[in-house]
């Protein structure tokens, strides 16, 4: 259980150590595990990989 | 008449290297006496003083010889008296005299003794003020060591003062002599102890690294040269009483401690969590030995296990185990070890340990630095007046002082964080200070980003601006700026009608033509992102993309058109369209490009790239060059490496003409040499391994247009450099770093003739270029570290592989709230300078009988054989005599010749087992070398690499051959055979020369031996010795002739 999943405001995923503060700006997503195991769970949660900036933009045109 | 005694086995050692570096004194012990408290010192009587020490020391009356096959110690009965040499510095002021006094004493260290005569000793005394008499004295460690040091202080100013006093000194009996110690120790070492000792060290040792290869300002030279400085330094009482309170803290030593936190920081520099680190023993283990002077110090090896990420504490108590383990098997004497673990073979490393250290139970302080090393870093440290001062010796074949200074305040820091919390894992304890830590981030920034904009909308503008100036130019086919747009701007209008949108990947597939050029732009103008396929890429990898990438639209030419499900548009149909611009689709966050790169596991992935991180790419390489329109740039770069996109749209965004060589004409030198010539092409891109194909080709000084190229995607070699500096002198040539994953490029140099090491440069603006240990801190000025990217050019990940997204795109601590770095894979380091040098893949590094090895190094070795045009190195299973290294060498030289070469350059664990001569590499279809597609190591490569049986051919060979079967104690030896593979080392080299001597009459340098190491090549040596005086004697006869 040392790794866990982190988002950021544009809803992009990655992955972080679980003992370790967050970097500015990025927060938890609610899952950790091994490494491996965040990794997996990261290719079923993150299905649109555009920015959430991008895509809202892309939804008011 | 001297008495004989069997010299001990480190005072055999010492008396080796002083033959073998004869002009060196590695093994100098200098003391500056101040004799404060008996000023005004009288010299004649400070002369007698020490006539009486060395009359009770036989180690001070003892000189050394080579007998019979070993060294022996004579000791003579009586000694010259004293004869100070005497200097008076009372005419010069005082700063000058002190500094006139430090130049006497590094002086008088400096100079080496003749260990044949005595006394092997030299000292003066220095006048400074007619008050202020000081001694120089210096010892040749062969008869003297650091307790000698304070037994002589002692017993000198004993007998001073006795002389005053007109008593006999007081000075303790001495019931042995050092040679009693000697024969002694002979007689110790055998047997069963021997072998128990031995077993428990090769147990100990099993395994450890050949070299800890701390990262220095140079490579390790072929032979290192003993030289050396140092540095000394001085922990503050607060810090200082922090060390000892920690200590206690740990119910342990001062030595433990500091023990601990040097092993932290040189793992930290070398990466290595294994480190080996030497330390003096005094060797008086028998209470007789105590008062006498001789070199009785021996030296252990402490290997430190920093595995497993240890708190400090825990790391702490692991040394002190290991010192309490070390002390009781600490009677093998080091050389014995060094014979027995490591053959000593190999000149350009400290065998066993790379590394001392030591802390002094006395002061110091009056030590004499002479210019010399014994190893290549040493840390020795001493309490004075409450506080704990440090003094690094260091090798200056690879440090420069900077880089000292630099350790001494990483472990500085790391003792200050060691002291504050003692339970913080050794791999997260801080080496960098806030302020140096906070200055090493912003060397990797590159300032500010540029503009945001998109590639269609520049192209646009420029064709606004230059409609009749040649956009691109590609056979008989000229298209200007307004054609191209037109024609891009009706294909964009036939895509949008076939269903492209916003954001959409399209499939391109073309051979390189002006119809490619307006295909790519047509893509982007219908707001989608272009997916270049390589139609060379063979078929099966061209399906996997077109079903990964996820396009539902394919343009391609009417030749290469697949069939299949997607839709696909013809280049070749331009139909009757609006030819205006069309109305913007894609913004600057939308995606310009996916490109294709291979994954380790074999499966490539699609890197998405948005207009922002190129069009922030190509601004700096506008800002930097200057594109104008009377520059002509060459297309060559297939579509599928990402150097293309700039190759395509940097001349187009400022008017320049875009030349694209016909399709498979990047693999053509001669085919480029001649388009650069008829269309004065004044910029161009190689790939090293390209470049070197080019600079080999005839008449390329015709290219004078050329005013620049520029190279990225491996490490250019600065023999290419020089090679390209040689051939195209007007023309620059610049080095560029970057992944597909940002934007082609973020790292920029300028290449200048005569570099030796071609950095990759500084960071480009709107990116950070971070070296960063695994917890993501920066590492030190000059630490190899895992190169991390930031900015506005990192990609916004593999299209639909979420997972390896999150896995190389990670949180960045340095960049604006949620923004991500790329980790490259790669390893580099930043220079003091703040340019970046690449070390080569993370994963690329390789280890050969225990060595870390740079497979590049190597190479660049061998590229600079004149004989060599290019070589390659591989590691492989299948090298004669098992896994080893393989070179591949395109050019002239025999293999022997090749690896004499090289052994002159490399120490022996990077010289390759086989030699394969090749006339040409494989290379990727992006045009890179292929490592795994060269051949095996078999067939007339590998001739000369057996250690069969070779029969001596002529009389001296057989000669030879007998010679060595009897020093070496062996029934037969081949012409072929190695003398250290024999089982020989470096007395019997010496006792080899003594034999040539007595039957040739010839001197044969020590040094030779270690160079050549065949019969026949010492042969051809002899015969060569001898040769030159023949020649002589000829001459001579014919001039009396004549």
């Amino acid at each position: 259980m040392s790794t866990k999943v982190v988002r950021n405001d544009e809803e992009q995923y990655s992955i972080w150590p679980a003992d370790r503060e967050n970097p500015s700006g990025w927060y938890d997503a609610g899952f950790s595990g091994t490494k491996d195991k965040c990794l997996e769970h990261i290719e079923r949660v993150w299905t649109d990989m555009r920015p959430k900036s991008l895509r809202e933009a892309m939804h008011s045109e | 008449m001297s008495d004989a005694f069997p010299a001990s086995s480190g005072q055999e050692r010492m008396w080796f290297l002083s033959r073998f570096e004869p002009d060196l004194a590695v093994y100098n012990i200098g003391m500056l006496m101040p004799m404060a408290a008996r000023q005004p010192v009288d010299p004649r009587r400070l002369e007698r003083a020490i006539d009486l020490v060395v009359r009770r020391h036989e180690a001070l009356r003892s000189t050394f010889e080579f007998r019979d096959g070993q060294v022996v110690q004579l000791v003579s009965p009586d000694a010259e008296p004293t004869a100070l040499t005497e200097t008076d510095l009372t005419h010069l002021p005082r700063a000058a005299a002190e500094a006139e006094l430090a130049r006497l004493a590094r002086a008088d260290a400096v100079a080496p003794f003749d260990m044949e005569r005595a006394p092997l000793y030299r000292a003066r005394h220095v006048k400074l003020a007619e008050d202020d008499l000081r001694l120089i004295i210096v010892f040749d460690h062969t008869v003297f060591d650091g307790v000698s040091g304070m037994i002589f202080m002692n017993e000198v100013e004993e007998c001073y003062d006795a002389l005053g006093e007109d008593r006999v000194p007081k000075l303790p009996e001495l019931p042995i002599q050092f040679a009693d110690f000697a024969v002694w120790q002979r007689g110790r070492l055998s047997g069963e102890f021997l072998e128990t000792e031995l077993t428990h060290w090769r147990e100990r040792l099993a395994g450890v690294p050949a070299d800890l290869a701390l990262p220095g300002d140079r490579p390790r030279p072929a032979r290192r040269t003993y030289r050396g400085e140092m540095r000394l330094g001085a922990y503050s009482p607060e810090l200082s009483a922090g060390v000892e309170r920690l200590a206690r803290e740990l119910n342990t030593t001062l030595f433990t401690v500091m023990l601990t936190a040097y092993a932290a920081v040189l793992s930290r520099w070398s990466g290595i969590d294994d480190i080996v680190v030497g330390t003096p023993i005094a060797g008086r283990l028998l209470p007789e030995t105590e008062p006498v002077i001789g070199m009785f110090v021996n030296a252990v090896p402490l290997r430190v296990d920093l595995s497993g990420t240890p708190s400090f504490r825990e790391a702490a108590a692991r040394v002190r185990a290991t010192v309490a383990e070390a002390l009781d098997h600490q009677e093998l004497p080091f050389e014995r070890l060094v014979e027995d673990l490591q053959p000593a073979r190999d000149l350009s490393v400290p065998p066993l340990y790379q590394v001392m250290f030591n802390l002094a139970s006395g002061t110091n302080e009056g030590q004499i630095a002479n210019g010399t090393a014994k190893v290549d870093l040493q840390l020795d440290l001493n309490v004075r007046e409450g506080r704990l001062h440090t003094r690094l010796e260091y090798a200056t074949d690879l440090f420069d002082p900077g880089t000292i200074e630099r350790f001494e305040a990483n472990l500085r820091t790391l003792v200050e964080a060691a002291v504050a919390d003692p339970d913080r894992a050794v791999p997260a304890l801080p080496v960098l200070a806030e302020e140096e830590r906070e200055r090493v981030l912003a060397l990797g920034a590159g300032g500010p980003e540029a503009a945001p904009g998109t590639l269609h909308a520049l192209v646009e503008a420029q064709a606004a601006a230059t409609p009749g100036a040649p956009a691109v130019v590609s056979g008989d086919v000229t298209l200007t700026y307004g054609e191209l747009n037109a024609r891009a701007n009706r294909l964009a209008r036939r895509l949008r009608h076939t269903g492209v949108e916003r954001g959409q990947p399209v499939a391109v597939c073309a051979e390189r033509s002006a119809e490619l050029v307006v295909g790519l732009l047509a893509v982007l103008k219908a707001g989608g992102a272009y997916v270049p396929l390589d139609p060379e890429y063979p078929r099966d990898r061209l399906e996997f993309m077109l079903s990964d990438c996820g396009a539902r639209v394919l343009l391609t030419q009417r030749h290469l058109e697949p069939g299949g499900p997607l839709r696909t548009v013809l280049l070749e149909d331009d139909d009757e369209l609006p030819s205006d611009d069309l109305e913007p689709v894609a913004g600057p966050d939308d995606a310009a490009y996916l490109i294709y790169t291979s994954g380790s596991t074999g499966r490539p992935k699609a890197v998405v790239n948005t207009h922002r991180a190129i069009v922030n790419r190509l601004a700096w390489m506008q800002e930097t060059f200057g594109l104008t329109v009377d520059d002509v740039v060459m297309q060559k770069t297939p579509t599928s490496f990402d150097v293309s996109v700039w190759e395509l749209f940097w001349p187009l965004l400022h008017g320049a003409a875009l030349v694209p060589v016909r399709p498979g004409g990047h693999r053509d030198p001669a085919h480029q040499r001649d388009l650069i010539k008829r269309h004065a092409v004044t910029t161009m891109h190689f790939v090293p391994s390209m470049l070197a194909l080019f600079l080999e080709e005839a008449n390329i000084e015709s290219c004078t247009s050329l005013r620049r190229v520029v190279c990225s995607g491996e490490e250019l070699p600065p023999r290419m450099a020089a090679r390209f500096f040689d051939r195209l002198p007007h023309a620059e040539l610049h080095n560029l770093y970057g992944p597909t994953e940002a934007a082609v490029d973020v790292s920029w140099h300028a290449c200048r003739p005569g570099e030796t090491v071609i950095p990759i440069g500084r960071p480009m603006p709107g990116c950070r270029l971070h070296v960063l240990d695994e917890h993501l801190e920066p590492m030190p000025v000059g630490v190899p570290g895992h190169l991390h990217i930031g900015g506005v050019q990192v990609a916004r990940g593999y299209a639909g592989r979420p997972g390896l997204t999150a896995e190389r795109f990670v949180p960045d601590p340095y960049g604006p709230p949620g923004a991500r770095l790329y980790a490259t894979g790669d390893l580099a380091r930043l220079r003091a300078d703040g340019e970046l040098e690449f070390l080569g893949r993370l994963d690329d590094q390789v280890k050969v009988h225990g060595w870390r090895v740079e497979l590049g190094e190597i190479e660049a070795a061998l590229a600079e054989d004149p004989r060599v045009r290019r070589a390659v190195v591989a590691l492989r299973d299948d090298a004669p005599g098992g896994r080893g290294l393989v070179a591949y060498v395109d050019g002239t030289g025999e293999a022997h010749e090749l690896r004499t070469g090289l052994a002159r350059r490399l120490p022996p664990a990077l010289v390759p087992q086989a030699f394969v001569h090749v006339t040409e590499f494989p290379l990727s279809p992006s045009g890179k070398l292929d490592r795994a597609a060269l051949p095996p190591p078999t067939g007339p490569g590998r001739g000369d690499l057996g250690t069969g049986y070779v029969a001596p051919e002529t009389p001296l060979e057989e000669e030879l051959c007998a010679l060595w079967g009897e020093l070496l104690g062996r029934d037969r030896v081949g012409v072929e055979d190695d003398f250290f593979a024999l089982g020989g080392h470096s007395l019997l080299a010496v006792q080899l020369i003594t034999r040539y001597r007595e039957a040739y009459g010839i001197e044969l340098d020590l040094r030779v031996c270690f160079e050549l190491t065949t019969v026949g090549e010492h042969a051809l040596a002899v015969l060569e010795l001898q040769l030159g005086d023949v020649e002589l004697d000829e001459l001579l006869a014919e001039g009396a002739d004549g």
